[in-house]
């Protein structure tokens, strides 16, 4: 493989890894998730968060 | 009659009157703090108490257990 | 057609860990419009059209508090097709209060008892089949922990949900409320459905605000009606809310005297042995400050360190040993070659030879052996030599004699080793590490250099100095979730209170406090507990001090970096954490804004129980989990940005991609040394430092990552890169900065939510970043004063600004201004 062709695909699969991680960011934020884990799904604490 | 943060430890003791304003009296009621219902103080610190009542753990602090009158 | 079915039941029931069982993942989780309470749908697994809608935690449906009133409304507008109402065995006078309540809806009601299996430990005996007579519903027992019953009690619910027979309430209340009840429902309720009647009724004989302003009465059937309660109050001597309340227990107990029977009457339980020791007036502080104490130790010195060291030199370094085979003997190798060849060099370069340098491009084994071998026969066998160690943990650097005797062990060593370094990969089973690996990988495929570059001094470099903390995080969760998850949480903030009280705060602040070191999200959260609405702010805007799971790596950076590893480091910036929150407490709270008294303390306290494995482990690992996977986005992104300007600038006029050398001239450079001076007064106004910690605005651990790409190029490891650009000082003024400064976006953004407006958040983050500029320029001033560099302008300015921090904190309280209120439901607030 050649310079050119490598360094054309290691690109291309670097892209493609970002698109993926910027989807997926913005997917996150229009559920409300937080980096927590999940608005409380995550916390042991969710009792003392709300009263739930 | 005396407020709650005068209680002795380990002693039940029943509830004669719970005063303070409606709200903070509707409150503390449907926590189990009834006139005519018991309450034992578990453990206090600095006026603070730990209370068993209805069964259940309640935290109440200085002020609150001085409007609790056994 | 679709059933909906409400889960109703007090806080601390298990009504969540229900609700989790009958819906599995299928859950949607947004607020109630318009206010910070939290709104839990779901659908129940195995039924199609099932909705389960988990309600806030209530003890009654008065209209007092937030959780309250959003529960009614949802009942009484909403009207779901059943209520499943869970209710703790173990405290059952305090639910039945609430279902007396509910069943008086009309709605199909079913109880589910909870904690069965407690009950039953503790010998007490619940008679179901009397309770489902007593009070005109269907009974079931649960234990939704374990997982029993819970199928059968949805069963039961959607069966009554389908049947749409209303509930009827078994219970009258005595003959004087009920006259008036009547009344009520005569002279104002023909126009309701006839199975709402009654709750209406009650509410409005109990002067009900909120009910009587939705059902609009004019006034003069207002003034009938209060007629007829007067009478009653009269009669009864009493107001109407507490007969009403009064009527409830009263009922409650004859069920109870019916229902229940409990094995030991009376006396302390374990729980409360236990509490009486955790939380006594003397012991209570220094047990938990031993506990705390324990969990930073645990994570962060012993376990965390060692498996951070592994992570960073090993798995994201060169390499390292499968299960540890092979590693004894590497070590034992390289401790038998240890200096050998410094010796060997000391005594050459004392004869004013040439010293051996075997990395040399003509470095021969051969030649080397033989000038050894020389120098081992003429030298003076009384000469010494002295040569330098230098050691790679802490670059202290030692001088050591050698003797006649050493050269021989080294000159014997070195020839068995041919002269080099013994490669630890040569013994036992050696596991490259990731870099390694990934750099054999792209030389597999020819990739161009600069993106090599990107990838291994970027990302890699990057996101690896992140990852390497995974274990000491997983093991701070793991503890944090064990002592949430036993009960001794709920203590602490009892414990505390006492001490923030004197401060003018609530015990209550204390526990957003609390989970904020692990992360600060849900600790910001968490201050939904706080009624006083001037105390949450204040909450909402301190609670980032305290050190969270992301600001550790950086605090380990730069204990490891600046300050040899001393566990001090770490252990200093929870003080200052918890030190900024106590004065910023005591400062605002006299300030006009903040002013008045906190409200009085009242908190459940849950029975302390043996956390369940499975639960620890799952929240650990969900926590864990965010982290990592922050790691692989947010960080991956903010490193290749970090990468491409830094790598990327001018350079003699032209761009183009620099080495390490030039990224003096690169785009960030260029970026941050427009803003760099603002820094200057703390000691660290240089491009690097900036650019790190406006990166770790976006994530915390980007500091890490950042300093990782930008002191990573060139000679010596990134800690002795950063250990030459950073004193002592300066250090600790950079540690202080970005410990105590806004949080980070996903912070910032939990605490626009609970603000709700925006001025509370600038006001926020504006105090956070104001206060971490003012105590880091302190202590860069101050320090200096030690050190003999003193900057007088600068040093006038610290001095004038702790005289300003004195005086708020020790100026009288001021009267409050008046607190306003608002309790409209559905407007922002």
């Amino acid at each position: 493989m050649d310079t050119v062709g490598g360094t054309i695909l290691v690109a291309v699969i670097l892209a493609a890894i970002v698109a993926a991680i910027i989807y997926k960011l913005v997917k996150d934020k229009k559920q409300g998730k937080s980096s927590c884990g999940g608005s409380c799904g995550c916390c042991p604490n969710s009792s003392r968060c709300h009263r739930s | 009659m005396m407020p709650l943060t005068f209680a002795n430890v380990g002693e039940e003791n029943m509830i004669k009157k719970v005063g303070g304003k409606p709200e903070t009296r509707k409150f503390l009621e449907n926590l189990g703090f009834v006139a005519g219902g018991t309450v034992t103080v578990v453990s206090t610190i600095g006026g603070n108490v730990i209370v068993k009542v209805k069964e259940s753990r309640v935290a109440v602090s200085k002020e609150m257990a001085a409007k609790i009158m056994v | 057609m679709e059933i909906k079915i409400a889960l109703a039941g007090n806080p601390n029931c298990g009504k969540t860990t229900l609700f989790n069982a009958l819906t599995g993942s299928n859950q949607f989780v947004g607020n109630w419009p318009g206010v910070t309470v939290e709104k839990k749908e779901g659908k129940l697994k195995g039924h199609k059209d099932v909705v389960i809608m988990d309600l806030p935690g209530i003890y009654s449906l008065s209209p007092y508090t937030l959780e309250e009133v959003v529960a009614r409304n949802y009942l009484i507008s909403e009207r779901p097709d059943a209520i499943l109402n869970i209710i703790d065995g173990t405290n059952l006078e305090r639910n039945l209060y609430l279902t007396t309540q509910l069943v008086e809806l009309g709605i199909p009601v079913v109880v589910a008892i909870n904690m069965m299996d407690v009950v039953k430990k503790n010998g007490d005996k619940i008679n179901t089949d009397q309770l489902a007579k007593e009070l005109g519903c269907q009974v079931c027992e649960i234990s939704a922990l374990k997982g029993t019953g819970i199928k059968e009690a949805a069963e039961l619910a959607v069966k009554a949900a389908e049947s749409k027979v209303p509930m009827v309430p078994q219970h009258s209340f005595n003959g004087v409320v009920e006259h008036a009840i009547a009344h009520i429902e005569e002279a104002f309720l023909n126009d309701v459905a006839e199975e709402q009647q009654r709750w209406y009724a009650i509410k409005i004989f109990e002067r009900d605000e909120k009910v009587i302003e939705q059902l609009g009465m004019s006034e003069q059937v207002k003034t009938h009606i209060e007629k007829d309660i007067c009478a009653a109050e009269k009669e009864m001597d009493d107001d109407s809310e507490s007969i009403i309340t009064n009527e409830r227990y009263i009922y409650i107990a004859s069920i109870i005297k019916d229902c229940y029977k409990k094995k030991n009457q009376g006396g302390l339980t374990t729980s409360d042995k236990i509490d009486k020791i955790v939380t006594n007036r003397w012991l209570g502080l220094p047990i938990f400050a031993v506990v705390m104490f324990l969990v930073y130790y645990i994570s962060m010195v012993t376990v965390g360190s060692a498996a951070t060291d592994w992570a960073n030199d090993g798995l994201f370094g060169d390499g390292w040993h499968l299960f540890g085979i092979g590693s004894s003997d590497a070590e034992d190798a390289a401790d038998e070659y240890g200096s050998s060849l410094d010796i060997i060099n000391a005594f050459i370069e004392q004869q004013g030879g040439e010293a051996i340098d075997n990395e040399a491009d003509d470095f021969d084994v051969d030649a080397a052996k033989a000038t050894a071998d020389n120098l081992l026969a003429t030298v003076d066998k009384s000469a010494t030599a002295d040569y330098t160690v230098e050691d790679e943990e802490t670059l202290e650097e030692t001088t050591e004699t050698a003797k006649y005797a050493d050269l021989k062990a080294a000159v014997a060593a070195a020839e068995k080793y041919d002269f080099a370094d013994p490669d630890p990969a040569d013994y036992g089973v050696w596991v490259p590490g990731i870099p390694v690996l990934i750099e054999s990988g792209l030389d597999a495929v020819n990739c161009a250099d600069w993106l090599k570059g990107l990838i291994l001094d970027g990302i890699v470099a990057g996101v690896g100095a992140v990852l390497g903390f995974v274990p000491q995080m997983l093991v701070l969760f793991i503890l944090l979730a064990i002592l949430e998850a036993c009960g001794y949480m709920a203590r602490i903030a009892f414990v505390m209170d006492r001490i923030f009280r004197k401060f003018g705060l609530s015990g209550k602040s204390f526990i957003p406090i609390l989970i904020g070191t692990g992360c600060g999200i849900p600790g910001i959260m968490a201050s939904r507990t706080i009624e006083n609405e001037r105390d949450r702010r204040m909450t909402v805007m301190t609670t980032t001090f305290i050190p969270c799971g992301a600001k550790t790596p950086f605090i380990a950076m730069i204990a490891g970096a600046i300050f040899g590893g001393s566990a001090w480091v770490a252990t200093g910036a929870y003080f200052i954490g918890i030190a900024a929150i106590i004065i910023s407490g005591i400062m605002l709270k006299k300030t006009k804004m903040f002013a008045g008294d906190p409200a009085p303390f009242v908190m459940e306290l849950p029975a302390y129980h043996i956390p369940t494995v499975g639960n620890v482990l799952r929240s650990m690992w969900e926590r864990g989990w965010s982290f990592i996977k922050k790691a692989g986005t947010i960080i991956t992104l903010s490193t290749i940005f970090v990468w491409f300007t830094s790598y990327f600038g001018w350079v003699d006029g032209s761009f183009g991609m620099l080495t390490e050398d030039q990224m003096e001239y690169s785009i960030l450079a260029h970026i941050g040394k427009a803003i760099c001076w603002i820094f200057a007064p703390l000691g660290w106004g240089n491009w690097q430092a900036t650019v790190a910690a406006v990166t770790g605005l976006v994530a915390k651990e980007n500091i890490v990552g950042t300093m990782g790409i930008l002191y990573g190029g060139g000679d010596g490891s990134v800690y002795s890169a950063i250990g030459a650009a950073f004193t002592g000082i300066t250090g600790m003024s950079f540690l202080i900065f970005n410990l105590l400064c806004a949080p980070c976006f996903a912070a910032m953004g939990a605490i626009k939510r609970e603000m709700n407006s925006r001025k509370w958040f600038w006001f926020a983050i504006g105090y956070e970043c104001g206060f971490a500029y003012v105590i880091a320029l302190i202590v860069n001033q101050l320090g200096n004063l030690f050190t003999g560099k003193v900057n007088v302008i600068g040093l006038i300015f610290a001095i004038a600004l702790i005289a300003l921090i004195i005086y708020m904190l020790v100026r009288p309280y001021k009267e409050s201004t008046k607190l306003e209120k608002d309790v409209k439901v559905g407007a922002n607030a």
